[in-house]
């Protein structure tokens, strides 16, 4: 063989052998990885994927969960559920009515009457008596119960107990008593009494009944309030302690007073007085329309680029379990926010 | 004679050497070519279709249990239009990519199907070599670390992978173009901004007062603390469930 031959020879053995290397080398790290899928494999897993999805979509409408099939449609949809609904109304409802005070100021109640006698023949009237009572101030504060809510399909109604509670008041009590006849003059003649009282409100208990509308209130879930005004009467009734500084007052005239004031019953006549009681009209006003805290926001700004958004809401839908609602949204671009220099 | 005859002898060696050593070289793994495209293709899309029928076999065993959407959560549902429209309101973006390449991020797509959430950002792989010429490159991300916010829902892109486009590119460059995207994804996604769905969550709800006659209400608010539970990817929405507490009613001054 010559030379030339034997190189040509073992330059051929030396490319075989490290072909041979390589493949060897290659089937070794190609067979770390398992093989690739077929198409029938890939066909396959796509059905059993698509199968799936079939079957939960049918699951989630026969079931109707939480109403989804009846939410409006919309780029953002946003249900609330009622449970959480309810929570947020009861609460506002109650916070404010709790925090509601009634404040009377300067009223005054006038009375005039005679106080007579029945002597031997006939009833003589002994005196005559002006009071007047002015109402410096009095307040009642309200307490709400527990509201009863039944939702509807486009309002809540709402029954709300509410208890005039407690309150007081204070006023100044003013009598003239003028003696009428010789006698009566001579045993009493005129007195004045002027003492400042006290006084408590008597409780009352009252029933509001409304409702709150449900619709969209453009980006959210409003609510909007529907009721009629609700009349509190304040009734006023003196302390025991202040009648026991009029009372100490009286029994300090002579004793011929002492019986004629005592005649004319002042506590009688003061208690039926105020007994009438002050009526407060309670604005429907109260009763503040709601936004639910979800919706959609009309603009914000992302790096430096503000972006608004035309918001057309698409529907509110009240369910058993939630009230949906839907919006479109459709971006444009307002502005380049230049970056600020350092 | 005797010299030349030598290094004659010895120069055939020497090439056939370098020869084979060139050869092997060449069909070296390491220098070789990678699987090819399709195959590459076929085996992340019997993935994702894995993926995919997992998380659909588990959303399904809730559904049966009526678990999918409790009751006491309050449930945002976010179309892949909206997100598409707020991460690509902040492109087109460039990013360096090493020191000689550069990503030009031009659109963007969200998917929210069978329980997964992703989002396909196309752009364009430069040279700056080659000033007018590119590659057109898929960057594969998911949807990431969404959170409530001052009561706005912000999230970020993922980058999981990225796709080097275009079937005419030889196997050698495509491998090198891909490295250079996949080693530089971490630098590519930091440049994608955070984006904010324009869904607005209280943190709140206030009352006005009312000083009217006798009547006297003063102003007062309800705190609502809400935080993001879950997220459910379906038919092309991004459902966000979030937990609600609510506080107690407060007079405000």
């Amino acid at each position: 063989m010559t030379r030339k031959a034997r190189w040509g020879l073992a330059l051929v053995g030396l490319v075989v052998a490290a072909i041979l290397l390589v493949a060897a080398v290659d089937r070794r790290r190609r067979s770390a990885l398992p093989p690739p899928p077929t198409r029938v494999e890939l066909d396959a897993l796509l059905a059993r994927r698509n199968a799936l999805q079939e079957r939960l979509l049918d699951l989630t409408v026969r079931r109707d969960d939480q109403g989804l099939t009846r939410a409006p449609r919309g780029s953002i949809m946003v249900g609330v559920p009622t449970g959480l609904t309810r929570a947020v109304v009861e609460r506002v409802v109650t916070g404010l009515f709790r925090e509601t005070t009634l404040t009377l100021r300067n009223l005054k109640v006038h009375k005039e009457g005679a106080v007579k006698v029945q002597s031997l023949f006939r009833k003589r009237t002994v005196g005559v008596y002006v009071l007047d009572v002015q109402i410096e101030e009095v307040t009642g504060l309200l307490e709400p119960g527990t509201p009863q809510l039944t939702f509807g399909d486009d309002r809540i109604g709402l029954k709300l107990p509410v208890a005039l509670a407690r309150g007081g008041g204070r006023a100044r009590v003013r009598l003239a008593w003028d003696s009428k006849g010789l006698a009566a003059n001579a045993v009493c003649g005129d007195t004045n009494i002027d003492e400042p009282v006290t006084g408590t409100v008597v409780p009352a208990d009252y029933l509001v009944e409304g409702s709150f509308g449900i619709s969209s209130g453009g980006d959210t879930v409003l609510l909007t309030p529907a009721f009629g005004e609700l009349a509190v009467k304040i009734t006023v009734e003196a302390t025991d302690e202040s009648w026991k500084v009029v009372e100490k007052v009286i029994a300090a005239q002579r004793r011929g007073c002492e019986m004629a004031l005592n005649k004319a019953n002042l506590k009688e006549i003061l208690a039926r007085l105020l007994g009438k009681g002050f009526n407060v009209r309670i604005p429907r006003k109260i009763f503040q329309p709601v936004h639910l805290p979800a919706g959609v926001t009309k603009s914000l700004r992302m790096q430096g680029v503000d972006l608004a958004f035309q918001v057309k809401p698409t529907g509110v839908v009240v369910t058993r379990d939630r009230i949906w609602y839907g919006a479109d949204l459709k971006a444009r671009q307002a502005a380049v926010v230049p970056a600020r220099k350092p | 004679m005797t010299a030349w005859a030598a290094g004659g002898r010895r120069r055939p060696a020497r090439r056939a050497w370098r020869a084979c050593l060139v050869a092997a070289g060449l069909l070296l793994p390491g220098c070789g070519p990678a699987e090819p495209p399709e195959v590459a293709q076929a085996r992340l899309e019997k993935a994702v279709y894995e993926q995919q029928i997992a998380g659909l076999e588990k959303l399904l065993a809730e559904a049966e249990r009526g678990d999918i959407l409790p009751a006491d959560r309050l449930a945002v549902g976010i179309d892949e239009s909206v997100v598409r429209e707020l991460v690509n309101a902040t492109l087109p973006r460039e990013v360096r990519v090493g020191t000689e390449f550069s990503v030009l991020m031009q659109s963007a797509q969200a998917y929210f199907r069978f329980t997964k959430a992703g989002v396909i950002v196309e752009g364009r792989l430069r040279s700056t070599r080659f000033p007018g010429q590119f590659v057109a490159v898929q960057l594969l991300g998911a949807l990431d670390d969404v959170r409530l916010e001052n009561g706005r829902l912000a999230g970020r892109v993922r980058l999981v992978t990225a796709q080097i486009q275009g079937a005419s590119l030889g196997s050698l460059a495509r491998d090198v173009l891909d490295r250079a995207v996949k080693e530089h994804l971490g630098e590519i996604e930091a440049a994608i901004p955070a984006f904010e769905v324009p869904v607005r969550l209280e943190q709140a709800i206030r009352i006005k007062g009312l000083d009217e006659g006798p009547v006297s209400v003063p102003p007062g608010r309800l705190a609502v603390e809400m935080s993001v539970a879950r997220l459910l990817p379906a038919n092309e929405r991004l459902w966000v469930m979030v937990d609600v507490k609510l506080g107690p009613w407060q007079r405000e001054r």
